[in-house]
């Protein structure tokens, strides 16, 4: 383990700076069979509900240049069956185990955070407020920076650990959102979420997806993350965790560059399962080369 | 257990103008690979996602056939791979086609699979772990035309292969679905190939109960994670074709 890797989000410390994004890497153990898990920085597990969710019909994901659009629409078996299922197969990962909490409605969303604050071994949630693919509530409550204020401050009260909020891109002012979340209680800000896209198949004259669009993630959305995450990081005193398009090391320089505290990978796991370790490594590559002795040196130089 | 391989591309042979078929081998002896089950392979240059092709055999203990068919980017980026270069395959993945056991085969069972195109792909390896059992199985190919017949030397060296063709180039002229043997008892039908050519298959076998079938569906991250593969069942939740199938039971599935 590289020390120097060590990063504080608030007050959570993560080994390294290098986390899954939800949606991307399940509950860590579909991904245990290729390395040890353990050694991220954290993982954030699928976004979870008040009750059970089906999600949306197939199909759900289609390729795109450089990326893929997906509307999943957060299928879960909900909060009750993850507290009693699924938490006593991951709290013994030796990693920041971090619940990505959804809803439908404020209450919702304070069902599901009272319920995850009552785990121990869950040091923090992500609130997700920015989630494309579902009728009601998601991405309604993250582009509005009054709804985004008022959710935030609802679940400041009955959540007490670390508060990580999941904003969208698919807004006019995202350091508008991101000032709101900060004041209404936020610890950390992590984005950007999917961007909502559309994808036709131009012979069948069909949208590739069942709900025509989803979110889209992946390289082609690297460059829009880098910016949002340099306009928050600039706006915000809380740590920032971007992601979006973080497929290698370098990749994850770029967002440090741009200010975030730490970062989170996603869509790459799909192409390369090791993807997590390899980025660590890469880190700790990269301040070897470049004589650094953490990150801190040079996070937020742009 | 999964693994992230890289193989060598021992050999590659180009089938007609839209089918070819690769012979991979890897460093390393293979952990047990079932027949039905599938690999996520990675073609060279991408930087898209994975593509999920299904085993068609598996051949000492580091060679493994993929049978693919020209469809899209992905599939014609994969193509492009010469004999020679490496490829990374993420593998074995899902459930492969429930075999019956060594006791019940004893019995004197039969067994039919039903493949439809380039859904023949997985038959071979299961015809052939099958007559290590000490089973000749039924085969029913189904193509458009001649052209489209794929393996047929193969397969004919380890099952009775049976052959329809849309055109009538070659074996019964017809759907495969009119084939005769379908109406002969069998004590287990695996089917594979495009979805309407599976359901006619499943509407018009005896037992449905004892037939199965492969399910293709787009596909990101292959191992469970992604939710991206669903397929609604009969009890009306959606499953992910990569880990609890892709092969399911025409039941299960409420066909």
């Amino acid at each position: 383990m590289d020390k120097r890797l060590e990063t504080k989000l608030g007050n959570v410390i993560l080994k390294n700076p290098v986390m899954t994004a939800s949606g991307t890497f399940g509950y860590g153990e579909e991904f245990n069979d290729f390395y040890d898990v353990s050694m991220l920085g954290g993982i954030v597990v699928k976004g979870t509900t008040g009750s059970l969710r089906e999600g949306n019909d197939a199909p759900r994901m289609a390729k795109t240049p450089s990326g893929m659009l997906n509307a999943v629409g957060l299928q879960n078996k909900g909060v009750k069956y993850f507290c009693t299922e699924i938490y006593p197969r991951i709290k013994s990962f030796n990693t920041n185990m971090i619940v990505n909490v959804s809803g439908s409605c404020i209450e919702e969303y304070e069902d599901v955070a009272s319920q995850i604050n009552a785990l121990d071994n869950i040091p923090a949630i992500e609130l997700n407020i920015s989630c494309p693919n579902v009728k009601k509530g998601g991405m309604t409550f993250g582009t509005n920076p009054h709804s985004a204020y008022e959710v935030v401050s609802h679940i400041r009260k009955v959540y007490n650990k670390h508060l990580m909020v999941k904003l969208t891109p698919n807004v006019t002012s995202v350091v508008e959102i991101a000032a709101a979340v900060e004041d209404a209680g936020a610890d950390s800000i992590s984005l950007i979420n999917t961007l909502l896209g559309l994808a036709v198949d131009s012979e069948s004259r069909k949208a590739l997806l069942s709900t025509i669009t989803g979110g889209l993630s992946g390289a082609a959305v690297k460059p829009i993350a880098l910016r949002c995450v340099w306009q928050v990081a600039n706006a915000v005193k809380i740590p920032v965790v971007g992601l979006g398009g973080i497929y290698s090391a370098q990749d994850a320089v770029e967002f440090i560059l741009c200010g975030a505290t730490a970062i989170q990978i996603g869509t790459a796991n799909f192409i390369n399962p090791l993807v997590g370790k390899q980025v660590i490594e890469g880190l700790s590559e990269y301040l070897d080369r470049h004589n650094l002795s953490n990150f801190d040196e040079i996070r937020g130089c742009i | 257990m999964k693994y992230s391989i890289d193989f060598k591309v021992a050999e590659k042979r180009m089938l007609s103008d839209n089918f070819f078929r690769l012979a991979l081998q890897s460093e390393n002896p293979l952990p047990t690979i079932n027949p039905g089950q599938f690999v996520q392979i990675l073609p060279k240059h991408s930087n898209g996602l994975r593509l999920p092709i299904s085993i068609n055999d598996v051949v000492s203990d580091n060679i493994i056939y993929l049978l693919i068919r020209i469809v899209g980017s992905g599939t014609k980026m994969l193509a492009d791979i010469e004999q020679g270069e490496t490829v990374n395959m993420i593998l074995p993945l899902g459930n492969g086609f429930p075999m019956l056991s060594a006791d019940e085969l004893r019995k004197g069972k039969r067994i039919l699979m039903v493949g439809g195109g380039v859904g023949i792909a997985p038959f071979l390896h299961l015809a052939k772990e099958y007559a290590k059992c000490g089973i000749t199985t039924d085969v029913l190919l189904g193509a458009r035309t001649e052209k489209h017949i794929l393996l047929e030397k193969e397969l004919s060296q380890t099952a009775n292969l049976h052959i329809a063709t849309e055109d009538g180039s070659c074996g019964t002229k017809g759907l495969i679905t009119a084939h005769e043997i379908l109406k002969e008892h069998f004590d287990r039908i695996y089917c594979c190939g495009p979805l309407p050519m599976m359901k006619a298959v499943a509407s018009v076998v005896a037992d449905k109960s004892k037939c199965y079938v492969s399910l293709e569906e787009r596909m990101a991250c292959g191992v469970g994670a992604c939710l991206c593969c669903v397929v609604k069942t009969a009890d009306g939740h959606n499953r992910c074709t990569c880990t609890e199938g892709p092969v399911f039971g025409v039941d299960f599935l409420g066909w």
